[in-house]
């Protein structure tokens, strides 16, 4: 899914995807080199 | 790279791997990725981090209801005049979750049985390998009393045979079906008694045995392929 695509079934806006998807990556990757 | 870019840059390339990263700055970083090998080693990293998750998901199988749906929106014959529809639905098939193994056996079926129309099926059967890629492809008509075996996989070595095996339930043994051979892809009769067997089935799969079949009425050779007996509704 693109984040157009999440935006549409989350009903969320495109600006607030971004950046959750961008904070679950930053976290996953501390998660996985701690 | 400032550490700053560097920081971005990993962002984009976790976007980038998990998909959501899309039209014109997908490809402003694929064209990024062709320059700087950098980013590839972020890419890689990020491949590595997300392939066991994305393992680690259960795989979606589609409802019999998908495949009345697919089944309904299909035309009733199958030319070539419709093939470019049917790769725009595959389209939406690889958007969804339901994804690949559907849209794999769909294409399959038509690549198999092109202008022979679906509707005169009431049963199919993809045995894949054990890899999950197709290697064999059953369709039956249990009204008509017919069913065609479409071989996708490599000719068997020299001196053994595939052999088909239904597959009743745990309780029962396999049954011997037929030896596979180039002739079967072409709609013929049922052998004995699939008729009634056939839709109570589990699944069907294939072995590798000596030439004639498996001396015993058991599979002996390795079993190879397998997958299970799906109804189509009418």
């Amino acid at each position: 899914l693109t984040h157009e695509e999440l935006a549409t079934r989350l009903e969320a806006p495109l600006g607030t995807i971004k950046s959750w998807v961008r904070r679950g990556l930053l976290r996953l990757k501390g998660c996985l080199e701690r | 790279m400032t550490t700053q870019e560097r920081e971005e840059a990993d962002i984009l390339a976790g976007e980038y791997v998990l998909g959501t990263l899309a039209g014109a700055e997908r490809a402003r970083f694929e064209a990024r990725l062709a320059a700087e090998p950098e980013l590839r080693v972020l890419v890689d990293e990020w491949t590595n981090r997300l392939a066991p998750l994305a393992d680690a998901l259960p795989a979606v199988e589609p409802s019999p209801e998908v495949w009345r749906r697919i089944e309904a929106a299909l035309p009733p014959r199958v030319s070539a005049a419709v093939a470019p529809s049917l790769l725009s639905r595959l389209g939406f098939w690889r958007w969804s979750a339901i994804g690949g193994a559907l849209a794999t056996a769909v294409l399959a079926l038509f690549i198999a049985f092109g202008p022979k129309p679906l509707g005169d099926a009431d049963h199919i059967v993809v045995l894949n390998d054990a890899q999950g890629k197709p290697a064999v492809i059953v369709v039956a008509d249990v009204r008509t009393n017919t069913v065609a075996v479409k071989q996708l996989a490599a000719a068997p070595p020299a001196g053994r045979v595939y052999q088909l095996w239904l597959l009743a339930d745990a309780n029962q043994p396999p049954k011997p079906i037929g030896i596979m051979t180039p002739a079967a892809a072409v709609p013929h009769a049922m052998p004995a008694g699939l008729k009634d067997a056939l839709p109570r089935a589990s699944g069907i799969a294939v072995s590798l045995e000596p030439p004639g079949g498996s001396p015993t009425g058991l599979p002996t050779g390795p079993v190879l392929y397998h997958g299970p007996v799906i109804a189509l509704a009418h």
